[in-house]
């Protein structure tokens, strides 16, 4: 039986009048095909829309993915490990048109980076060169809604 | 498709330490895949791939533990030989990877991963050949989580990125730039990988090649962590190397002590002793 995820979490949000736990519940933490939600599943399908524009651009797309659950209480971040001489694209999608997500791009100091974005309906991308080799972080916050599945992938080149 | 660039406005409140030290770590995305590190590195000149692909890799080993690193290194060895334009050699591994997923009972599931991997090197299709080889190494670690074995996920990966430091190494030592050797700076990377092994099960983290693997992860991880804008030296390159080296040559390593005839690339894996 599957239980849509955002009811269930909102249900218990409100219960316990607390807000959800870090990253290891929010999020996969193996992120390659786990037994996702249709949420995730449906979120994830347009963030590969969005991103197979850039593929046209000479982007390879990582197999993995990220995803999880974003609450518009409590942004969500990611470390990730990037290379200076390539270019990357990360693309954050929910399941529907109405979550307003915003991406950004942070070093490992915590300091914001330059980039390219580009947003759609449910949909945002981040695109930057990394200034050099090493840890970088990744900001997912929703504006619109309470609750929304989302999925992050990314592209490099 | 409309971009807008984003000067970082000075609004956007930098991360607190707290932020950073909070941030979640997905293996899948968290760690970069030997395609994505090798695309860096192809791009500070003109590597010679030939020159870092390995020999015949002893495929006997039994510990699955074992198996499982010889396995991500194994999938390293594929993207070399996709850098190098190499099919036969991207056929032999990937029939090789076959074998090794066997040995870890997931080969099912990754038939049909093998079987593109040689149609794409017969095509010479090299950028669906590095979609694929991350695929299998995922399709791998996906079975692996399904049948209860998710302590051998990160060793696949982590035998990967032992790879291909060794390959980065040896490429910066036959012609060193200090470009090359920057990529080398991966934090990140290997404190994950530090902190995922003294996270294994005690049966696991305290087994003898596992002892031995923890004790160079601990020495790499010191190397690499260096600050941003640090110049690796060609000496430093080089420390770094026979350490990833000493892993890789370990993980490959029969251990027991009258080994039968060896398996290696070339036989038929199918009268495997």
């Amino acid at each position: 039986m599957r239980i849509a995820l955002p009811m269930l979490l909102a249900a218990a949000v409100a219960l316990l009048g607390e807000e959800p736990p870090g990253p290891s519940v929010a999020s996969n933490g193996h992120g390659f095909g786990s037994r996702d939600s249709d949420e995730v599943v449906q979120a994830r399908a347009r963030a590969l829309d969005v991103a197979g524009a850039f593929a046209n651009d000479g982007y390879k797309l990582r197999d993995g993915y990220w995803s999880g659950l974003v609450t518009d209480k409590k942004p969500l971040f990611l470390e990730v490990s990037l290379f200076h001489g390539n270019q990357y694209w990360f693309t954050a999608a929910a399941a529907s048109d109405n979550a307003a997500l915003s991406l950004l791009a942070f070093d490992e100091e915590g300091i914001p980076l330059d980039g390219n974005i580009f947003r759609d309906e449910g949909v945002v991308a981040f695109g930057f060169e990394p200034p050099a080799s090493g840890r970088y972080y990744l900001r997912l916050d929703l504006a619109g809604g309470n609750v929304a599945a989302f999925c992050l992938i990314y592209s490099y080149k | 498709m409309p971009l807008l660039p984003l000067a970082a406005d000075p609004a956007i409140v930098p991360l607190t330490a707290e932020e950073r030290t909070s941030a979640a770590r997905v293996e899948a995305v968290t760690i970069p895949s030997p395609g994505e590190f090798f695309a860096a590195v192809s791009k500070t000149g003109r590597p010679d791939w030939a020159a870092v692909t390995r020999c015949p890799v002893n495929l006997s080993a039994s510990a699955r533990p074992q198996i499982a690193m010889n396995l991500g290194a194994m999938v390293a060895d594929g993207y070399v030989a996709v850098e190098n334009q190499d099919g036969q050699t991207v056929k032999n591994i990937g029939r090789d990877i076959m074998t090794l997923a066997k040995k870890l009972n997931v080969g099912e599931s990754v038939i049909a991963r093998g079987n593109s991997i040689a149609d794409f090197a017969e095509n010479n299709d090299w950028n669906a050949l590095k979609e694929e080889l991350e695929a299998t190494q995922n399709e791998v670690k996906l079975t692996l989580i399904e049948q209860k074995d998710e302590d051998l996920v990160v060793l696949v990966s982590l035998g990967a990125w032992l790879r291909g430091l060794e390959v980065a190494t040896n490429l910066t030592a036959k012609s060193y730039s200090e470009q090359t050797a920057a990529l080398l700076r991966q934090p990140g990377v290997a404190d994950y990988y530090v902190h995922a092994a003294g996270e294994l099960p005690e049966r696991v983290r305290d087994d003898p090649l596992m002892r031995s693997i923890r004790q160079r992860l601990a020495a790499i991880h010191s190397a690499v962590s260096q600050p941003v804008g640090h110049v690796f030296s060609a000496a430093q390159v080089e420390s770094i190397g026979k350490i990833a080296a000493a892993a890789v040559r370990e993980i490959c390593e029969d251990p027991s002590p009258s080994p039968p005839a060896k398996q290696t690339r070339g036989d038929n894996p199918e009268s495997a002793p």
